[in-house]
């Protein structure tokens, strides 16, 4: 059955309140994972784009500008935290930043390290200043907010994650208490994103099905993450979202039980699944196929998985956001990107009918 | 010492991740005058045989993988100054490494183990591999087996690149290119014609020895 695309007829702003609210939308919230990725909207390299607040802003506005996805934001992503306290990065002019040199490589130096101040310390004041850039521009429009990693993420960043995941089990005690300082500096960077009134969401890829198993994830990641959304709800109101990389299935109660408002799902892992086990305690948000559909498809391809992400879960009890399954790689073409909001904007029409979603 | 209960601890040693144990009893392999191959072959690999399939059953993760692969070479490292060149078959090369633009090599180096305890032999580039530095290794090794990985979406594409680099080079007919990784799929193999891909470390080495032997390559 073929369906008018239609125009926008609420401001992002308006629909997710209504969505929040359980009220009629105009159509099913749509988000986008770009974040630095999209800097060459505007003609910018991905390292311009990481250290300057002005090109940080520029570039989520031309990202609203051109797809209105609901949700923009910026924010300290996995490394952020750990290179506020003194882990190196490295930053190719095309690609995704990544750890150079781990603050912790040896033991003995765990002491030293300090949480950061996020008004001073690595590029955490850049994203503050960003932040307030974006809700003068986009804030009566959208809703704006930030990203960090979990806690588990921020430790591996400070260890090196195949030290610190040897450290599981070779050094549990020293391995928590880096997680307690991960949590504590978290927490920083957590209060002055709320005291501009932006709740950090979380990612935490290191922690996912795919590397740890469920019983590590319980007892090294989860507790730790929980003190964070805690942090988020009692400065903010409510949790904000959750993304694990890889197969999560196996910990879906877990990551639902640390408050987050929405549980961002892989692609590999299966939204009618999700629906029937956590989706009357969470919205749930997925799962597009960022590299193999978005990146390397045709738009049809992007359309036509978007149609089955919706079957499987438009009617999930707590709601559900059509999104990629993870970050859109640099490179994914503009026609594919349109084609996932095109999506939302015919097949998402409210109110849904599963009849047009079927082929 | 009898000879089963030293290949037993080796193999127990690596499975159970103690590094150790695993030291050890190479060490008593020695003094008991065992060849270094059969304690290589017979314990420490079994060892991570074992390994493998506890984490293809998910009872084991990548910590618990690092763990068992750090005891299998506290063991190699005892062991394979003994190895008797003579008893050395001749073995598969493999060229092995992680694209330009990508460090992170937990995967690469947990194949490139496995494919060794397997009896391959195995050139690691290590990471930020350029593709004309797979292709120059490959020429220059004449290896017969081309392993890339990536974690990550930005770099995948020079994979493509590399393979063409080998047409170029007249070296594509007889190199077998497997590659891995994160983003990387069976459908993103066929595209840039890849001739394997596997999702995990084991299953690389079987898609190897699958590879090589449908070319009828020598494989030992």
């Amino acid at each position: 059955m073929s369906v008018e695309l239609r125009e926008d007829r609420m401001t992002s702003k308006e629909r997710m309140d209504a969505f929040a609210a359980g009220k009629e939308i105009d159509r099913i919230p749509c988000a986008l994972f770009l974040g630095e990725t999209a800097a060459r909207f505007i003609g910018k390299t991905i390292s311009e784009y990481h250290h300057s607040p002005a090109v940080m802003a520029e570039v989520e506005m031309a990202v609203f500008r051109m797809f209105g996805q609901d949700g923009a934001g910026v924010g300290p992503g996995l490394f952020g935290i750990a290179e506020a306290m003194g882990t190196r990065l490295s930053f190719p002019d095309d690609g995704i930043a990544f750890v150079a040199e781990p603050a912790l490589k040896d033991w003995s130096d765990l002491d030293r390290l300090q949480p950061p101040d996020p008004h001073r310390d690595g590029r955490l004041p850049l994203w503050l200043e960003a932040l307030q850039l974006l809700k003068e521009k986009l804030g009566d429009q959208v809703y704006v907010g930030s990203s960090v990693g979990g806690p588990f993420t921020v430790a591996a960043s400070l260890r090196g994650t195949p030290q610190f995941l040897r450290d599981l089990r070779k050094n549990t005690e020293l391995a928590h208490r880096l997680l307690k300082l991960a949590t504590e500096s978290t927490l920083r960077y957590i209060d002055a994103a709320c005291d501009l009134g932006m709740p950090p969401g979380f990612a935490d890829p290191i922690a996912s099905g795919t590397v740890i198993s469920a019983t590590q994830y319980r007892e090294f990641a989860q507790p730790y993450l929980k003190i964070c959304m805690d942090r988020v709800i009692e400065r903010c109101g409510k949790g904000t979202m959750l993304h694990i990389c890889g197969d999560s299935s196996r910990i879906w109660p877990e990551m639902a039980a640390t408050g987050a408002g929405t549980l961002s799902l892989d692609n590999m892992n299966d939204l009618a699944e999700a629906k029937v086990a956590v989706g009357d305690r969470v919205c749930l948000m997925g799962n597009v196929a960022p590299v193999t559909t978005i990146g390397k498809g045709k738009p049809e391809d992007v359309i036509s998985e978007a149609r089955a992400c919706l079957l499987k879960a438009y009617d999930s009890p707590k709601g559900y956001i059509l999104a990629p399954g993870c970050q859109i790689p640099f490179g994914a073409p503009l026609e594919n990107i349109q084609a996932l909001m095109d999506a939302a904007r015919t097949y998402g029409q409210w109110p849904i009918d599963p009849e047009r979603l079927k082929y | 010492m009898a000879v089963e209960e030293i290949l037993e601890r080796l193999t127990r040693g690596v499975r159970d991740m103690d590094e150790e144990l695993a030291a050890e009893a190479a060490q008593d392999a020695l003094a008991n005058q065992m060849p270094a191959l059969t304690a290589i072959n017979d314990g420490l690999v079994r060892g991570m045989n074992e390994a493998g399939r506890l984490y293809e059953t998910q009872e084991y993760f990548v910590p618990e993988l690092l763990l068992c692969s750090d005891a299998m070479y506290a063991g190699l490292g005892i062991l394979s100054p003994h190895i008797q060149r003579a008893e050395e078959e001749s073995r598969a090369k493999v060229v092995i490494g992680v694209m330009q633009g990508d460090t992170h090599d937990i995967g690469k180096n947990l194949v490139k183990l496995m494919l060794e305890v397997d009896g391959f032999e195995v050139f690691d580039l290590g990471r930020d591999v350029t593709p004309a530095d797979f292709v120059a290794k490959v020429k220059e090794t004449g290896a017969e087996l081309l392993g890339m990985s990536t974690l990550m979406s930005t770099t995948m594409d020079a994979m493509g690149v590399a393979i063409r680099m080998l047409q170029q080079e007249g070296l594509r007919e007889q190199t077998t290119v497997m590659i891995g990784g994160g983003p990387i799929s069976q459908a993103f193999a066929d595209l840039i014609g890849a001739d394997g891909y596997a999702e995990n470390a084991t299953g690389a080495v079987r898609e190897a020895r699958r590879l090589l032997a449908s070319r009828g390559a020598a494989v030992r």
